[in-house]
């Protein structure tokens, strides 16, 4: 009988807490943001808006920008959040073009600031940081594997073709990270054509150890020597590297970038808080807090940039053109897996 | 004639009949709800994309040929292990029977990493240590990490099932003159048929729907589960994601379908009721020396990944920078409320999936209830969704009324709960399956009320099932991503979510001390209720 009373007390104790335990509700005076920038810079920017404006930011923070948007999207019957931060305007947009997103313009972005490219004229996303794609190299592997034979230390992206390279680089597969995407778009205008593009790309394919299925997979796999060099973006590179990672990074000339977004999302439980953080996260204080800890830059134009990264003037960016891109992703990944993809192994 | 007497008697019964009306409610609200919100998700014409990318196509038939390939390693070596844990005269049964649990503990990322600091390119052991450059990126790397991965569920499965057996039946057919090889090929392998099917099915399950092995050490090597993921993360397309999803269904219900033509109709009873149990035998020489060589090796594996976590947690950059360090715990203590989220919820799905597994095997059973086949498929069902498409799933289908579960800590404990309720029930109901139906008619002549036979021969009977149900969840739902990155909101994270976080930001170290400080709660939860149930609690 002592199993009987054990299972009833269970039972009885489950039933409260299901009927106990009611939606969660945020605090009246609070925000929710799903952030996918990293853990540090997110709690800077939180300890500064909330004396700023007397609310109390909630944030659920994970490094994986694409899921948070797919909460966002899930969630479109009862939105939880009322901010999407981090991950390229590639993952925003297709939130903002089936209006999950709140259009808003912020006082900054009229200032003159903040250059035309970072601003969404609908006003849905909102560019708040810049980052170019690097090339990122295992010093300790070159020296022994590519320096004996010939091979130049990766300055630019034809570096990577030299046949020294070859099996040796991390890249991502285009089809599953969406760096990898902005990478194949990038050899595309680097070459002028489509055609050229794709010609790179198998070229540089016979480089290629393995095509990484995540955005951060390369910079481990350079560390730990599986690969001498790979690509990689900025800001995950310098801050491996300020971490004391044996890793160094080169930002090579016509390289292809992305623009960090923040969107308000519709519906959500405190619009009006999130627009004052979408202006917070643009004015001068805040962007100078994500240039200094999220290694990143800043896209006020009177906001100094790190010490150690080259003047973003200096570097050359490769003409992007993204609504060329947006459009034709499918296509191209496609197009990719049936020219380089599907013929490796 | 008595079959349709004895089903109206049973349908008469009030509370046998809410019982199995109330399961196949609860499984049709938190199982096949949310699958159909997902599969509702993609249309049409999503699917037959999958004809116009070869990516997806390779997909398909590189899950299909990885499913097959670690389970039958996977179940090969659990079944060697059962053989050993089962024998009362192994000496190191105790460490093999820690080994055999330890890959259950496998938190995302952790073990990968220290697969590849071990054995990768530049890997200690096989750079190092024998200067091999061995590439383990790929299938090949991929079919080692899952068959040491899952090993531990066929171990589970089959000893429960081999230690029931009566080592009398064993002892007489050796006295009828059999020889060892017969005794097991004729008897114990036969008899441990359903623990054998039930142990290929939940591998099976389990190979199909990974993702933390692929995602770190498959390299480009595409399977459906991780692609769907990827269309989920890198490019924010659900509906490619659901799609994709989706089809890991078909296998799954094949798979199902094939056990039940395997284990079928036989009966496989061997708990009498008239005490025939016997001692068991010494082992003879041959088969020890086999499985104590077998089992060590295995054993000194499973030890050096497990030991490269804790180095990697306690060493500057893993892999890379050896010099000690504590940072990476401070680290990891400033986040132990995400601990403590895990253990409240898992310990939740554990009680919730051991008392449903429970019900679902007692209704299920025999033909107890009209249908009690279906609602079997149904309690099944959940291990053949990947996490990641029941996250989606419950994100969908509970967000707003009828049932807002959404922001709360329940939707992670109730989609943990029926996410583990497979194994739940399958060991339970293979326990059931053992016990003689004459010792319940018995007990129903002399007056006893179902409840009574509930609680005064099953139960007692089937307490360890049980325990080893909720063990296999709490374990199972401490080291689960890829549903809980879908569920938790921003005041009840849990632990694994934490580590995803440290991962992305290329923070191994913390990452690593996160995994441990994870393991060493997890194995000293499993350590008291070792000294509370008995140190067999596994294998019985």
């Amino acid at each position: 009988m002592r199993v009987l009373w054990t299972i009833s007390i269970v039972s009885v104790l489950v039933i409260c807490l299901v009927l106990g335990a009611g939606p969660g509700t945020a605090a009246p005076n609070a925000i929710v943001i799903y952030s996918g920038m990293d853990e540090y810079t997110m709690n800077v920017l939180t300890k500064a808006f909330e004396p700023m404006t007397g609310m109390k930011v909630e944030s659920l923070i994970l490094a994986a920008a694409g899921t948070m948007a797919s909460r966002v999207r899930s969630e479109a019957s009862a939105p939880r959040a009322d901010i999407f931060l981090g991950g390229s305007v590639e993952i925003h947009e297709p939130l903002a073009r089936d209006g999950l997103l709140v259009p808003y313009h912020a006082p900054e972005e009229a200032s003159g600031k903040i250059p035309s490219e970072y601003i969404d004229p609908r006003g849905l996303w909102h560019g708040f940081y810049a980052g170019p794609l690097v090339i990122i190299v295992n010093r300790r592997l070159y020296e022994q594997e590519i320096k004996p034979r010939g091979g130049p230390y990766p300055q630019t992206w034809d570096d990577l073709l030299h046949p020294a390279y070859a099996g040796k680089v991390a890249a991502w597969n285009p089809a599953t990270v969406g760096g990898g995407y902005i990478f194949l778009a990038t050899q595309i205008f680097r070459a002028g054509s489509e055609d050229k593009g794709f010609e790179w790309l198998k070229r540089f394919d016979a480089s290629v150890r393995v095509y990484g299925a995540t955005g951060p997979s390369t910079i481990p796999l350079v560390v730990r020597g599986e690969a001498v060099a790979g690509v990689a973006w900025l800001d995950d590179s310098a801050e491996a590297k300020d971490n004391g990672q044996p890793l160094e990074y080169v930002i090579p000339p016509d390289t292809g970038g992305e623009i960090g977004g923040i969107s308000i999302v519709k519906g959500g439980p405190n619009t009006d808080g999130a627009k004052r953080f979408v202006d917070f996260v643009l004015l001068k204080g805040a962007q100078d807090a994500i240039a200094r800890f999220g290694f990143k830059y800043p896209v006020r134009t009177d906001v100094p940039i790190r010490s150690d990264f080259p003047a973003l003037s200096s570097l050359k960016f490769v003409k992007y053109d993204r609504p060329f891109a947006l459009q034709n992703r499918d296509r191209l990944t496609k197009k990719w897996d049936e020219l380089i993809g599907s013929q490796r192994r | 004639m008595g079959r349709i007497v004895r089903s109206v008697r049973r349908l008469g019964d009030p509370v046998m009949f809410m019982g199995a009306w109330g399961t196949a409610l609860l499984i049709a609200l938190f199982v096949l709800y949310p699958v159909f919100r997902v599969l509702a998700y993609p249309s049409a014409t999503d699917f037959l994309a999958v004809l116009d990318h070869p990516r997806w196509l390779r997909a398909i038939v590189n899950t299909l040929v990885m499913t097959t390939l670690s389970t039958v390693t996977a179940c090969l070596l659990g079944f060697v292990f059962a053989l050993a844990l089962t024998r009362p005269d192994l000496p190191g049964k105790g460490l093999f029977r820690t080994i055999s649990i330890l890959p259950l503990f496998s938190p995302p990322f952790a073990v990968a990493f220290s697969y590849l600091l071990l054995f990768g390119r530049l890997g200690l052991i096989t750079h190092t240590v024998f200067h091999l450059r061995v590439d383990i990126l790929g299938w090949r790397g991929l079919w080692l990490s899952q068959t040491i991965s899952f090993f531990p569920i066929a171990t589970l499965a089959i000893s429960r099932v081999l230690e029931n057996i009566p080592p009398s039946i064993e002892f007489v057919a050796r006295n009828l003159g059999a020889d060892e090889v017969s005794v097991f090929r004729t008897v114990t392998a036969p008899l441990a048929r359903p623990g054998v099917a039930a142990a290929m099915l939940l591998v099976a399950l389990y190979v199909l729907a990974d993702f933390g092995n692929p995602l770190v050490i498959g390299g480009d090597f595409p399977i459906l589960a991780t692609e769907a993921w990827y269309q989920i993360e890198g490019w924010a397309d659900q509906r490619a994601a659901a799609m994709l999803a989706s089809l890991l269904l078909l296998p799954a219900a094949l798979l199902f379908l094939l056990e039940r033509r395997w284990v079928g109709r036989r009966l496989y009873t061997t708990i009498l009721g008239r005490g025939a149990r016997g001692e068991r035998g010494p082992t003879p020489r041959g088969l020890r020396v086999f499985l104590v060589a077998f089992c060590s090796l295995v054993a000194i594996f499973v030890g050096l990944i497990y030991a490269g976590i804790v180095i990697g947690s306690l060493t500057r950059v893993w892999g890379a920078d050896w010099h000690p360090t504590l940072r990476h715990w401070a680290e990891a203590i400033k986040r132990w409320p995400h601990v403590q989220n895990s253990l409240v919820v898992s310990g939740g799905a554990g009680v919730m999936a051991a008392c449903l597994g429970f019900v679902t095997a007692y209704v299920a059973r025999g033909r107890a209830v009209a249908g009690g086949a279906i609602l079997g498929a149904g309690a099944v069902m959940p291990a053949a969704i990947p996490g990641v498409f029941l996250g989606i799933g419950y994100l969908l289908a509970f967000n707003g009324p009828p049932i807002p579960l959404a922001g709360t800590i329940w939707i992670l404990i109730l989609a943990l709960s029926f996410w583990n309720l497979p194994f739940a029930y399958k060991t339970t109901a293979a326990g059931f399956r053992q016990i003689d139906r004459a010792l319940e008619e018995a007990a129903s002549n002399l007056g006893a009320s179902w409840l009574r036979v509930l609680t005064d021969v099953y139960l007692p009977l089937l307490k360890r099932t049980a325990w080893v149900a909720f063990i296999a969840t709490f374990v199972n739902s401490v080291t689960n991503l890829s549903i809980t990155m879908f569920l938790v909101t921003a005041r009840d994270v849990v632990a694994t979510v934490s580590i995803l976080a440290l991962v992305s930001d290329n923070r191994l170290g913390a990452g690593a001390a996160l995994t441990t400080l994870l393991l060493a709660l997890t194995f000293a939860a499993l350590a008291l209720s070792f000294r509370w149930m008995g140190p067999d609690v596994l294998v019985a």
